[in-house]
């Protein structure tokens, strides 16, 4: 199957993404898009304050223009292992409902509009995070289901 | 259209006339003045008729059919056709709250809560139809009111609009930014000194640099040379030390202007947000008249301080504790007539809720003329429901003995009325009061009345907080909470029930280790000998110490939301930004520290070290039974109504050993047993299901998700759990 994917323009700090386009995100070797209704920015990575008690997914709160937002691991998410920042490493913000928080993914790829005909259900097994499975160049791409991700992170809470 | 925002718009429309009913109508019932009763008529038909001009407008139905059968029922009591009477009030009462009931339900898109028809046929029968249709020349609909928009109208003073409390929100975290980027600002000025001292510096090495060349000999032709070079360096340092000297004195010039803008821009922020609490005494009379009403006792209430303002987010939190608090007074505090004349006292009871300001600081006063509570009685109970033992109840003077109210399962009335009596007890109202960082104080003289003080904060936009250092971290208390701060020597340590304790200022208060507390890192770093500060926290029957590594400062900063979310976790209150942008969290105090449920410090320690269990099952008889085996056999038990509940046990203290049921609701025992393995730190906690499922299935489910024993409730006897779970403890030894 060819590529099912326009690229569009990356939201600049302090813009709006493209509701009906995708963001393009890196986590180890994976690539996962995340719905651009709900991606607010993306920002370079500073180190978070860590809160006590709250699981490994949450690496701390970061102060964004006055809001606290709190930052979700996403490699953590996936079940990887953490990862040390590197230049890549990037903060998403995402708003989702009444929850606002900081995706942390190893590198922001593209803003692209997927072609939603060509989205598969997710594969059995590990999925609760994805709502579909597409493809983007030649590579498996996970949908990233932002309400599943809240609910599985307020789950560990 | 997008009729939304309208919907919104109408029902709090809605909600303020028939608070204008509301108010009308009590007032009917005690104005005397014929003009001052026709104003008050005129005002509440006006609300009314509002009501189903709206309703019709946005086509609810039913709300203006409702409304407009009320308005003809006032528009005959305007008109003087219908006398004012109980009945009548009772009626329109009634009407009022369906149509709130009926807009609330509009809005949000629900069908109709009542029957309409029902309702509407229910009122007081229309007096055209009791009289002659002869003697009425004109048509039976009431004449058309002036048209007069809502009631804020006539106020000249101050037009106003609705702002969306989000974006007031949003304001004052912008202008709260503006506090913190002041203070770069500031910053940066310092630097500017610096630099100009350093151009300064460099001048002065130029000058010492001319006097030594001075002092060397040179051919005339070198000498005009360097002379030439100097006059140049001289110049130019010159021009630099003017520029940086200007753009100092305009920079710091600016700054300081700056810092008084941002200064009134967050003061006018914060001031739009504080409302009078007369919005949380408008539904006073009217709870106070039913309940009277309803218990056939006879009350006068006033009201006092009405104008008095409060952060909106401070009066929604004691609309309830308020609201209690008067009910309680009517309900408890009040004798009946009888009584009272038998007393030598008014028939009529007298109910005072007063708002005054001082300071920082909002006090509103319940008090009323009552029987007053008496400290022995509480005494009584408070043994009686193993709250405290007889021995130490006896021993406790009487201003503490009335704090026992406030204890938790604590319920003076002896029956427990539908009243004031439905669950929401004083230890939730001093718990709402501690989470909005005041307080709650009670006095009473027995057969005189009692009074109950809530002491509130001006506003929650800045929150006085102590800022202390655990390990590398720094963390934020709010100072409502704390009660002082202690040096306490490791010498000075004893133990009790296998806590740590110290004897301070005659009281026994528990240690505990902020950092062991928060998990954060190893509590060895301060456990050597000498001097620690501790933080004293907790009620004045459970004080407690909090040690810590280093107290740094005591400051008003803003306090953010953590977000929706870390909303779950409740050790956190907010989040903190320094002057050099770093964020410090908020501990919120109470939910810090494990609750020690029925077990006061008073108790005389027994065991060296008491273990901990948690039972978690959600019937109360099987956890109730359980409970009673585990503590006759020596141990602390804590109990958990079902999985969740369980988690946020173990999350909030020390528990050495789980027992849980595998039905429960929200979370069962096996996902629970699940979630506590892929914990590390609860990775080796023994957990021991205990259940009514008997199957092979079941327990080998039970034991794959990581329970350690499995017990059937069908072959349940104490003696083989109570073995089971020693094997376990011991076992983790």
């Amino acid at each position: 199957m060819s590529d099912c994917a326009t690229p569009v323009l990356i939201p600049e700090e302090g813009q709006h993404g493209d509701p009906s386009a995708s963001l393009i995100v890196r986590t180890g070797i994976e690539w996962y898009a995340l719905p651009g209704a709900c991606v607010r920015e993306v920002i370079r990575w500073r180190a978070p304050t860590p809160v006590p008690g709250t699981p490994a997914v949450i690496p701390g709160i970061i102060n964004q223009r006055g809001s606290i937002v709190p930052v979700v691991d996403l490699r953590i998410a996936l079940g990887f292992p953490a990862s040390a920042p590197e230049r890549s490493t990037r903060f998403v913000l995402l708003h989702h409902e009444t929850v606002a928080l900081a995706l942390l993914v190893d590198a922001v790829i593209d803003l692209v509009l997927l072609d939603e005909d060509t989205f598969e259900p997710p594969p059995a097994g590990r999925v609760r995070l994805l709502a579909a499975v597409s493809r983007y160049e030649q590579r498996p791409l996970g949908v990233i289901d932002p309400g599943a991700l809240i609910a599985a992170v307020q789950e560990g809470l | 259209m997008d009729l939304a925002a309208f919907h919104q718009q109408f029902r709090e429309e809605a909600a303020e006339n028939v608070r204008v009913l509301q108010d009308g109508l009590l007032a009917l019932e005690t104005e005397a003045g014929a003009g001052q009763r026709r104003a008050t008529v005129d005002r509440i038909f006006r609300a009314m008729h509002t009501i189903k001009g709206s309703a019709r407008v946005l086509g609810f139905e039913p709300i203006s059919r409702l409304a407009h059968a009320l308005e003809n029922l006032l528009g005959e009591l305007r008109q003087e056709r219908r006398v004012f009477d109980r009945p009548l009030a009772d009626a329109l009462l009634r009407g009022g709250d369906a149509i709130l009931a009926l807009s609330d339900a509009a809005v949000a898109g629900r069908a109709p809560p009542l029957d309409v028809e029902a309702l509407i046929a229910s009122l007081p029968a229309s007096a055209e139809a009791a009289t002659p249709p002869a003697a009425l020349a004109s048509p039976a609909a009431p004449p058309e009111p002036p048209r007069v928009a809502p009631p804020s109208s006539p106020r000249a003073a101050g037009q106003t609009v609705r702002v969306r409390v989000d974006r007031l929100d949003r304001m004052l975290n912008l202008a709260g930014e503006l506090v913190v980027s002041q203070q770069t600002l500031a910053n940066h000025a310092d630097e500017l000194r610096t630099l100009q001292a350093a151009v300064e510096q460099q001048l002065h090495a130029l000058r010492q640099l001319e006097a030594e060349l001075a002092r060397l000999r040179f051919s005339p032709m070198q000498r005009q040379a360097l002379d030439l070079r100097l006059a140049a360096a001289h110049e130019a340092g010159a021009r630099a030390s003017l520029l940086v000297q200007q753009q100092t004195e305009r920079f710091s010039r600016h700054t300081g202007q700056h810092e008084l803008l941002v200064r009134d821009l967050e003061q006018e922020v914060m001031a739009a947000r504080l409302l009078p609490i007369a919005t949380v005494f408008g539904g006073l009379p009217r709870a106070v008249r039913d309940l009277a009403q309803a218990t056939g006792k006879q009350v006068r209430l006033s009201l006092h301080g009405e104008t008095v303002e409060l952060d909106r987010k401070v009066l929604e939190a004691i609309a309830d504790p308020l609201l209690h608090l008067v009910r309680n007074a009517v309900d408890h505090g009040i004798e009946m007539p009888e009584e009272r004349q038998a007393a030598g006292k008014a028939p009529q009871g007298h109910l005072t809720v007063r708002a005054e300001a001082a300071s920082s600081e909002v006090r509103v006063v319940v008090t009323d003329d009552g029987r007053g509570i008496d400290p022995q009685h509480l005494r009584e109970q408070a043994a009686r429901r193993g709250i405290i033992s007889a021995e130490s109840a006896a021993h406790l003077p009487d201003h503490e003995a009335l704090d026992l109210i406030f204890a938790p399962g604590f319920s003076t009335a002896s029956v427990i009325t539908d009243i004031s009596g439905r669950g929401v007890g004083m230890d939730v109202v001093r718990q709402n009061l501690a989470e909005l960082g005041g307080r709650v104080e009670v006095e009473s003289q027995p057969g005189l009345g009692t009074s109950v003080t809530l002491i509130l904060p001006l506003t929650l936009v800045t929150t006085r907080i102590l800022l202390v250092r655990v390990g590398r971290d720094s963390f934020a208390l709010p100072v409502s909470a704390c009660r002082g701060v202690i040096w306490i020597d490791r010498q000075q340590v004893q133990s009790l029930e296998g806590q740590p304790i110290v004897e301070h200022e005659g009281r026994t208060v528990a240690v505990r280790n902020l950092a062991e507390l928060l998990g954060t890192e190893a509590p060895a770093t301060n456990s050597g000998a000498g001097r620690t500060p501790a933080v004293l926290t907790g009620g004045p029957q459970r004080l407690v110490a909090l040690l810590v590594d280093e107290l740094l400062d005591e400051r008003e900063v803003v306090v953010k939301p953590l977000g929706a979310l870390l909303a779950p976790q409740r050790r956190f209150g907010g989040a903190v930004q320094l002057g050099d942008g770093c964020l410090v969290l908020l501990l919120n105090p109470a939910h810090l520290i494990p609750s020690v449920r029925n077990t006061p410090l008073e108790t005389p320690a027994t065991a060296p070290r008491v273990r901990r269990l948690l039972v978690a099952d959600d019937s109360f008889a099987t956890r109730e039974l359980i409970r009673s085996v585990l503590q006759s056999a020596g141990y602390e038990v804590v109990v958990a109504v079902d999985g969740a509940d369980a988690l946020e046990a173990l999350r909030s203290e020390p528990i050495d050993l789980v027992i849980s049921d595998v039905e429960m609701p929200r979370l069962n025992g096996f996902e629970l047993v699940t979630r506590i393995r892929a914990e590390r730190e609860f990775h080796h906690l023994p957990v021991v299901l205990v259940t009514s499922l008997a199957s092979e299935e079941h327990r080998r489910r039970g034991l794959e998700a990581g329970a350690q024993a499995y017990i059937v409730k069908s072959q349940f006897d104490q003696q083989s759990l109570l073995e089971v779970i020693r094997r376990l403890l011991g076992d983790e030894r």
